[in-house]
Parts: C-alpha cells; structure tokens; sequence
C-alpha cells in the first residue's frame, strides 16, 4: 500500500483529501505543520508527498527543499492558492516538484493526479 | 458671657491702675495695679494673705453659703474663677483678705509693698513663660470652629464619607470588571473548547456525505439520513450551527466543481441559509457582513430582497458586501442601482466591483452607461474606468457627449479611455483639453493626441508651443508633436532658436533617452 504524507494546516480541506486518498486505497500521514512535516520526511517510509506552501513554523519551499535533500526519489504535490506569488510556484518546479495543484481544486482532480504520478 | 468677662477685667484693671497710682505716690515698689498683679501671680503664697472666691449671685440670699473657696495662692485663685466663669457655672468675685480680714485690692498692695520694704519676703523672678501657660489661656476659651458649613455640621466627617465611598464606588467597579472578565474569557475559552470539538465531529460526516453521496442524493436525502451524519440535537446549538456555516463557507472557497454544488445543496438542505438571512436582519454590521458573505458564497437568490437593502447603508463593510453580492447574484439587476449611491466609491470597492463586472459583463447587460448620469462624481469615474477596461468602444458617443459639462477630473478620465482604446475622439475635444489652465488635463490631452489626434491637434500644439510654455508641459507636448505629426515636429524645432528646445529635441531623438 502506497503511504502519502499530507502537510496541510486546515483541518477540512486535509481531511477531505486524506478521506479521498483513502478511498484509492493509499495509506496517509497526516500532519499540521512545517516543523511535523520534517520530522515525518525524517522518520516516515513515504511514497508520495502532498504539502500546501502558506504552513506554519516552515514554509512549503523549506519542505520541498528538505525533502529534496533526504528522500529524492518521493514524487511532491503542491496543493496552494492562486493568488500565491508565481515565483514560489516557479521556485517549487525548479526543485523538481511532480505537480502544482492551485486552489481552489477538486479532490477528485488530486486524486487522479496522485494515480497518475504513481502510475508513470 | 464673654462681655461679661470683658467688663469685669475692664473694672479691676480700672482699680489696679487707681491702685497703682496711689501705691506709686507712697512708694512706687509697684509701677502700677498690673505689675501688682503679676507679681501676685508669680509670688504665689504671701503671708497673711487669703484671696476668697464670692459666688456674686447666691450672697443675696446666704452669706455662708456664698463662699466658693478660699485661697492663698492668688494665682490660683484666679484661674478657679476664670474656669468657673468660662464653665458658665458662676461668676464669681473675688475677695482680699489680710490676716482673715477683708480689705481692699489697694490695702492689700500696700501690706505686699511693706512686706517686700521690709524683705519679709523675696520677690520671685517670673518664670520664663511655658507651654503651661498657653494651654491655661487657651482652656479658659470655650472651642469654637473657626469656620463652620452651612448644611452639614460634620464637614470633616462628610468628606471622610465622600472619600470612603469613592474608594468603595472603585473597588465594587474593579471587582465587578474582574469578575466580567473572568466570565467572559471562561465563555470564550468554552466556546473555543466547544469550536474544536464541533470541528471534529463536523468534518468526518462533511467528508463523507460530499464524496458518498452524489448532488441529487444530497438534495433527496431524507431527515434521518441528515441527522445521522449532523444529530438534530446539536443542530439547535448555536455555536455548532456557527461551526458548520463557517466550515461549509471555508470549504466553498477552496473547493470547485461538483463539490461546490454539493456545498451549496448541503447547506439548504440544513436550512443553514435561514441562519444567513436572519443575519442580514442584525443590528450588529459584522453579523450582517458575515450574512452577505454567507449569503454570496451560497448564492441565496432568495435574499435579494434583503440584500438591497444594505446597499446604501452607512456603512462602508456592509455597502460594499452588499454591492458585491447584489452583482453575484441578481440575475436581472444592471447597474442602475449603483448609479443612485450617495457615497464616494473607494479605490478597493472599485477594484472588488470592477473584478465581479468584468465577470458578468460578458453575459449580462449591465448598462454601464446609467453609471454616466449619477450625481455621485466618484461613480461616474468609475463608469468612465469601466468603459476603458472593459473596452466598451459603443460608449465613447455618450462620453464624447458629456465631455463639455464634467469636470477636469472626469474630462482626464475620458481622454483616458479615448487614447487607451485608440479611438479617435473629436478633435474639438482634444483641442479645447491643450488649450485647458489644468496641467494633468493638458498632458493628458495631449498624450491622446499623440496616439488619436490628427492635423488640428498638431496645429494646436505648435500654438501653445510658440507661447512658451514651462518646461515640463514643453516636453509632453513635443513629444506628442513628435508621434502626432513627425514633419511638422521636425519643421518645428529647425525654426526653434530656443536652447531649450534644442535640448527636448536630441532627449527625443536620441534612441537610449526617448523613452526614458
């Protein structure tokens, strides 16, 4: 079973997601924070990752970045909204992010997208 | 009784000094009756001598009985009748007996007088006046406030009453704002607690019931099937129905496609609309505020009604939700209703008007041009602004039109849209703008003539031009010479002997600086 570790800091829309993914059957790590995320990057056997960029304590950037450094091979998600500056979206690709989903998003859309990523 | 004590100390100081003189005559051992009686006062016993105090009022009736006491110390003597006549008890009199025998204040000063010739006794030296002696004349006054309050005969006690209860009225207040505060952070703490708890009870049925159930499912689904998922108990809760609104509104935001559909029959289906509508009706402007928002993000075509009514409110939150919702959802509402705000529209109310415009103008008739009519100058900017962005090229006409009555503001605003849509505007309108006394009109005029005008502009400009104007209007309007009519720019500054010009000219020409 595929584990896909969620950083996202509202409560419903990481809930609905992790409801989602579950429904696919993957197995999911939820977390509030930047500074959890990395501790779960640490510690956790992952396959995926799906991070929002506005977290509190650290950034998406810095979770990307960490990420990067210690498990290169698990594909990134970047779930943010649209009015989000487009450097940070540039930024997130030129660190080798899977895929950009702007809010707001359809969880039927992230799901697909998750199958797609593993699939390929 | 105080002009009684005055009268009698009047008559034996009367008598010493009689006494006095005629002891000075025979001897002069006394100045005068007063040394007498200080020397009697400071003497203290003197032999032979007895000083009886006579009650004046009772020896009418009984010798015997009219003796108050007898004394040998005259000083004594005198401050038991000073205390008596003070104490109102008596007014005694007092009587000098030599060897038990009654005699006269001047006999008596003349056997003292003798006594003191003869060295029988030694004057004593008087003692250096003490503290003794103050607090004795002081006691043979009765106490009498110096001054005393009209209404209240305790004056001290009354402010001692006012200070005391000021203090009280500070410490009831005080106590009574810590226990306020005390409830009130225990009531928002219980409310917080209850808010993370209703949170996590709403978001796992939320979840499923928009993934499980498709939207003719959701808008079908029966009472019990609801209140499975969102117990009907807690739906009368207050805080738990705020939770749910908030959360639904939250999500509507972030979600798109179907679940907003969802959402939307979710949020009817839990009659959580009647809650938003009853907010617009609040007294307080953030309830209506969060109502608006509510009743936008819901599209509650139903509370129009309710809506209109908060468009002209005082209030600049609510006028502005109020607008914005009315645009989102009045299917048949165009613009005519802004035309008739009385209050300034702000820069960001335009922007948040103009960002949900842009979105209807395309399948709506909004009629920006009853925007033009509005006595409200700010709207008419903002009708001007709408036909630039929007690039409503059929309504230059009517802006052409009313060009001659509106203030400079307006008439840059116009030529604005004109230049920016690359229409070319009636040259009279350019023309009469070069020509104006207002800088930014005549900049502004001429930078549209540079893009739209034609020959009469160019000539118009070479006129204002030879006038001399300041350096910075000489400089826009060679510049849109330049663009407007290149020959007549070039003919122009051959001719010019102004250095200035010469100096605008190779800033124009030159490649890197022309657009600097």
């Amino acid at each position: 079973m595929k584990r896909i570790l969620i950083i996202e800091d509202d409560l419903l829309i990481s809930s609905l997601v992790q409801f989602r993914l579950k429904k696919d059957g993957y197995e999911t790590v939820l977390v509030k924070d930047g500074n959890a995320g990395i501790d779960a990057i640490n510690s956790e056997y992952l396959d995926m990752i799906i991070t929002d960029v506005m977290i509190p304590f650290k950034n998406g950037i810095e979770i990307i970045h960490h990420a990067r450094n210690h498990k290169p091979e698990v594909p990134i998600i970047v779930l943010s909204s649209l009015g989000e500056e487009e450097k940070i979206v540039l930024e997130a690709f030129n660190l080798g992010v899977a895929d950009f989903i702007p809010k707001p998003f359809n969880p039927n859309e992230l799901a697909i997208r998750v199958k797609r990523i593993f699939r390929s | 009784m105080s002009v009684r004590n005055t009268v009698s100390l009047v008559f034996l100081l009367l008598g010493i000094v009689n006494a006095s003189v005629v002891f000075g005559q025979d001897d002069e051992v006394f100045a005068d009756s007063t040394s007498f009686a200080d020397f009697l006062m400071n003497q203290g016993e003197v032999p032979g001598l007895q000083f009886q105090l006579i009650d004046t009022e009772a020896i009418s009736y009984d010798s015997s009985t009219s003796i108050i006491g007898s004394y040998v110390d005259f000083a004594k003597a005198n401050s038991v009748k000073d205390s008596l006549s003070s104490a109102g008890i008596s007014f005694p009199s007092m009587r000098f007996l030599i060897f038990s025998e009654a005699n006269t204040f001047q006999a008596v000063q003349e056997y003292v007088s003798i006594l003191l010739l003869n060295g029988e006794i030694e004057p004593k030296t008087a003692e250096s006046s003490t503290d003794l002696d103050l607090i004795t004349l002081a006691s043979r006054e009765r106490y009498s406030p110096l001054f005393t309050a009209k209404y209240f005969s305790y004056s001290g006690d009354f402010k001692i009453f006012i200070v005391i209860l000021t203090i009280s009225i500070f410490f009831i207040f005080a106590f009574f704002m810590i226990l306020f505060m005390l409830i009130f952070k225990a009531k928002r703490n219980r409310n917080e607690k209850l808010k993370a708890i209703y949170d996590e009870q709403i978001v796992g049925p939320l979840s499923e019931i928009l993934f499980e159930k498709s939207l003719e499912e959701l808008e079908s689904l029966s009472n019990e099937e609801l209140y499975l998922n969102f117990p009907e108990k807690q739906l009368k809760k207050a805080i738990y129905v705020e939770v749910l609104v908030d959360r639904i509104i939250a999500l509507n935001k972030k979600m798109k496609g179907d679940f907003k559909l969802k959402l939307k029959a979710l949020y009817k289906r839990l009659e959580l609309d009647k809650v938003s509508i009853k907010k617009l009706k609040s007294s307080k402007w953030d309830r209506v505020v969060s109502g608006l928002v509510e009743v936008n993000e819901m599209d509650l075509t139903e509370a129009v009604g309710e809506v209109n009514k908060h468009i002209n409110s005082s209030n600049f939150h609510v006028r502005s939700q109020a607008v914005a919702t009315i645009l989102n959802l009045s299917e048949s509402v165009d613009l005519s209703f802004l035309r008739d705000q009385t209050f300034p529209l702000s820069r960001w109310q335009q922007m948040n008007y103009l960002r949900i415009i842009k979105y209807l103008s395309s399948s709506r008739d909004l009629q920006i041009n009853s925007l033009f009519s509005s006595t409200n100058q700010s709207i008419r900017l903002f009708g001007y602004k709408l036909v630039r962005v929007l690039g409503l090229v059929e309504l230059l006409a009517e802006l052409e039109v009313n060009f001659v009555s509106v203030s400079d503001e307006e008439k840059i605003e116009i030529l604005k849209a004109f230049e920016y849509l690359g229409v070319p505007a009636n040259p009279s309108l350019i023309n009469e703008s070069l020509r104006s006394d207002n800088f930014k009109v005549v900049s502004i005029a001429a930078k549209a003539a540079g893009a739209i005008g034609d020959e009469s502009n160019a000539v118009t400009i070479c006129e204002i031009l030879k006038t001399g104007p300041e350096f910075g209007l000489k400089l826009v309007l060679l510049k849109s010479l330049k663009n407007l009519h290149p020959e007549r720019y070039q003919q122009f500054v051959e001719q010019g002997t102004d250095p200035e010009l010469q100096r605008i000219n190779k800033h124009l020409i030159d490649p890197l600086l022309q657009d600097v």
